[in-house]
């Protein structure tokens, strides 16, 4: 089905924010509140990943 | 085709020839990830002599061993405790503890990781909203909370879809009964052994119909039942409500699931699994339609623990038609119809247990309880079929008896002693029920 959502503006989004969260994680030594949060948003992200991303990656190869 | 339908309407409608690209770009990733990280599975592999440089093509999987769930409980319990080296992240990483039943021998644990955890909900979500649930939904889960994954992460994933989740945990039946009826619960999910349960319990103990308590969507998974034709219609007469399969497993994932166009199947997510069908004597990949098999599936994004060409022991067959709800995920025909375990030969013929269940359940003044033994009596297999008559129907037994005994013969091509029994004296069933004994096991 030819999707209405730009997805390669999605992936862009994904990447942003994967990005940000790994800044985040870098931040968080030492400080449990910030790094364990990092880790469950980490986790949706990679299914943001898995539902748009790899579709992209099809194209490329 | 209406988007809305769909969780995720690319992945879900992507055409044949990308989507199998997608899984074999998945299964290379998935494999190298593996071969790197865990110990068990790269033994497994030198000693084939196979390295991720190798994976090319499907035909290049077919040389990957499979892995059986007896591998799995040669490694557990031993260091790093209790896994053993089938982990590819360190211990610090896993945070959610499940074993399988125990069904077929000692049970297998399961590690995952938070994104472990995530993907499961993920899985769970393409099913739920396949099967019609919407955030409208006020979803209630009987099930025991517990070491086993059951409804777990169907629990998340209603969550995720924004419905409102009544955990039904350590209440007993009645209880959970009461508690439906109290909240106006939608839907509900269940083995479909307990489903039956229920509606007995309310019809029998409350004087409660069950169809006027407003739930119009269960899910069943755990047994073959929901896919089973004349279970799955005495589980929507009495709860007056859609009846949707789905098939999963502790090892593997929620793999398959059936839609709202119910065409007497399963669409596999092929996003997120790889599954071929092997034919248990020759071991040859069976790609037509119509040929049943054993599957061997992969999850192709499980990380922690990763299931990698498990050996399933389901047994299954792709279907020829494609579903009108639009999915490009292939269906197999009328579900999981049994394992490769429970089917056995009784009199040198083919016996699968649902094929019992289907004809005694389709019967009317049979209760839904049933009990088959098969012993041997000198070189001589006998089999007998334990079941209960229903209120009402006493009277009926020799009509009762000749029906059941002709649908037996016809579906299942062997003769049975019926034993008949009063309502309610065999014995009912939490979760799996264990309704096939094959005393010839313990003969030998």
């Amino acid at each position: 089905m030819e999707s209405k959502v730009d997805l390669n503006a999605v992936d862009a989004e994904v990447r942003r924010i994967k990005s940000a969260v790994e800044k985040l994680s870098d931040m968080g030594e030492n400080f449990p509140s910030i790094a364990r949060n990092a880790v469950r948003i980490q986790a949706c992200v990679k299914m943001l990943e898995l539902n748009i991303s790899d579709c992209l990656l099809l194209e490329d190869a | 085709m209406d988007p809305t339908l769909f969780w995720n309407p690319v992945l879900e409608t992507l055409d044949r020839e990308k989507l199998r690209r997608l899984q074999l770009m998945k299964f290379k990733r998935i494999f190298k990830w593996t071969y790197e990280n865990s110990r068990f599975h790269r033994r497994l592999y030198d000693q084939a002599g196979i390295a991720p440089e190798d994976i090319r093509s499907f035909e290049d999987i077919r040389n990957v061993p499979k892995v059986e769930k007896s591998m799995m409980r040669g490694i557990q319990r031993k260091t790093p405790f209790p896994y053993g080296d089938i982990l590819c992240v360190p211990l610090e990483q896993v945070t959610a503890f499940r074993q399988t039943s125990g069904t077929t021998g000692l049970p297998v644990y399961q590690a995952d990781t938070w994104q472990d955890w995530e993907w499961w909900s993920e899985c769970w979500s393409y099913i739920l909203w396949a099967q019609g649930y919407r955030p409208s939904d006020r979803v209630f889960l009987p099930f025991g909370y517990n070491v086993f994954v059951a409804f777990w992460a169907a629990h998340y994933a209603a969550e995720k879809l924004g419905c409102e989740v009544v955990p039904g945990g350590v209440l007993d039946t009645q209880a959970r009964i009461l508690k439906i009826k109290e909240l106006k619960a939608t839907a509900m999910m269940a083995t479909p052994t307990y489903v039956l349960g229920m509606a007995d319990t309310a019809k029998q103990k409350m004087d409660i119909d069950p169809a006027a308590l407003g739930i119009r969507k269960i899910t069943c998974a755990g047994e073959p039942g929901a896919g089973i034709p004349s279970t799955k219609k005495r589980i929507q007469s009495a709860w007056n409500a859609r009846v949707y399969d789905h098939a999963g497993a502790t090892e593997i994932g929620a793999w398959s699931f059936e839609c709202t166009a119910q065409p007497f199947g399963m669409h596999v997510n092929e996003a997120f699994f790889l599954v071929e069908i092997e034919d248990p004597e020759s071991g040859e990949i069976i790609e037509e339609p119509g040929r049943r098999g054993k599957m061997v599936i992969t999850a192709l994004d499980r990380l922690a623990q990763p299931c990698i060409r498990f050996d399933s022991k389901d047994i299954i067959e792709w279907d020829s038609v494609s579903c009108e709800c639009g999915r490009t995920f292939r269906l197999i025909k009328g579900g999981v119809v049994g394992r490769a375990d429970d089917i056995t030969k009784v009199k040198g013929v083919l016996l699968a247990p649902s094929a019992i269940e289907d004809v005694v359940r389709s019967i009317d003044g049979l209760g839904d309880e049933y009990e088959v033994v098969v012993d041997r009596l000198g070189d001589v297999d006998r089999i007998k079929l334990k079941v209960e008559i229903t209120p009402g129907h006493e009277d009926h037994l020799k009509t009762i008896e000749v029906t059941l005994k002709d649908q037996l013969r016809l579906k299942t091509n062997l003769r049975y002693r019926i034993e008949f029994y009063d309502y309610g004296r065999l014995p009912r069933y939490n979760v799996k029920a264990k309704r096939f004994k094959d005393l010839r096991k313990q003969l030998k």
